[in-house]
């Protein structure tokens, strides 16, 4: 059976053991003794849980204000900037995907390079989303316009503020990796915070689009 | 020493050592329990009785804050409709998160070796 390139990260640290720093770690995390590697990437998975069901709480305030009866709402048309946007942070997910395997495939230099344009993708994103609120903002529309545009400025400040917080870890990862976890561990809970934040955009951008 | 104090020194041994003993015992139970729970019959007891427990307390589902219980029945079949699917939106991912979690708690019920 193929590893798949979790397993194969995790196991490369010591099979979950004891933060072992690994060949391309150069040093660098040289992790936490007594703290199985694996147990990051299962805090991520809560983590990432605890985020659905922030963004999902705010869909189901959504739904019912918009589905309501005699409601006020006033439905808005999206940005077309967003289109692009979502384009970014999808090539994004695939630079940061392909500095993971160079990563796997010991190609050190490479892996630093992908993981560069992620983050510079990533600022392109957030700056994207700036773009669109002025566009909004130069139409008329602000958060307290109506329920309409107050879920966009919502929704769309509450996901840019965690892409915030994944360009973040994405510097520290690249210039100054922790102590406690291994480089390679770093990668990988960072790669599904990420890959996560995209789809979950993706998820928002169609329910801005398709249910307005 | 007095008869008195005799007494006190004695109920005192004697109460500790009672508790003591109830602790050790309960520790043991603990364990031959949490031991039983992890044999097939006590996994199926485990969820047999929460199952049971779930079914039992269907009185208590239907209970809800009268003011709710209005608006919603004031808002109509669009309303309640609307409703039902906001609360599917926030149920369906919260279940698939608890079951996950519990499967992957099941998956790693035993330490790396």
């Amino acid at each position: 059976m193929q590893a798949s390139p979790v397993t194969e990260l995790l196991e490369r640290d010591g099979g979950g053991g004891f933060g072992q720093s690994g060949p391309l770690g150069g040093g660098e995390g040289s992790g936490n003794p007594g703290v199985p590697q694996r147990a990051y990437v299962t805090g991520m998975i809560l983590a990432l849980g605890g985020i659905l069901m922030f963004f999902m709480a705010l869909v189901s305030a959504w739904v019912v204000r918009k589905g309501f009866p005699n409601s006020d709402w006033q439905p808005i048309t999206p940005p077309r900037i967003l289109w692009l946007n979502s384009l970014i942070l999808i090539v994004s997910s695939v630079t940061l995907s392909r500095s993971r395997r160079c990563l796997v495939a010991r190609r050190d230099e490479q892996s630093r390079h992908w993981w560069g344009i992620t983050t510079i993708l990533g600022v392109f994103f957030l700056a994207g989303q700036l773009l669109a609120w002025r566009q909004l903002a130069v139409a008329g529309l602000f958060l307290a316009t109506n329920p309409s545009s107050s879920f966009f400025y919502v929704f769309t400040s509450a996901h840019g503020l965690h892409i915030l917080g994944g360009i973040a870890a994405l510097l520290v990862v690249a210039v100054r990796p922790p102590q406690r976890l291994t480089r390679q561990t770093a990668t990988t809970v960072v790669a599904m915070y990420w890959h996560f934040l995209c789809v979950l955009w993706l998820g928002i951008f169609a329910l801005l689009w398709l249910g307005k | 020493m007095k008869i008195e104090e005799l007494f006190a020194q004695n109920f005192v041994r004697h109460s500790v050592d009672f508790v003591l003993e109830l602790r050790r015992e309960f520790i043991l139970r603990k364990c031959q329990f949490l031991q039983f729970l992890r044999t097939k019959t006590g996994l199926r007891g485990a969820f047999l009785a929460v199952f049971c427990t779930l079914a039992g307390a269907s009185g208590a589902a239907a209970q809800s804050c009268a003011m709710c219980y209005q608006n919603a029945a004031a808002s109509g079949a669009q309303g309640g409709a609307t409703l039902r699917h906001a609360i599917l939106v926030l149920l369906l991912p919260a279940i698939t998160l608890f079951v996950g979690i519990l499967g992957l708690v099941y998956r790693r019920r035993n330490p790396v070796r």
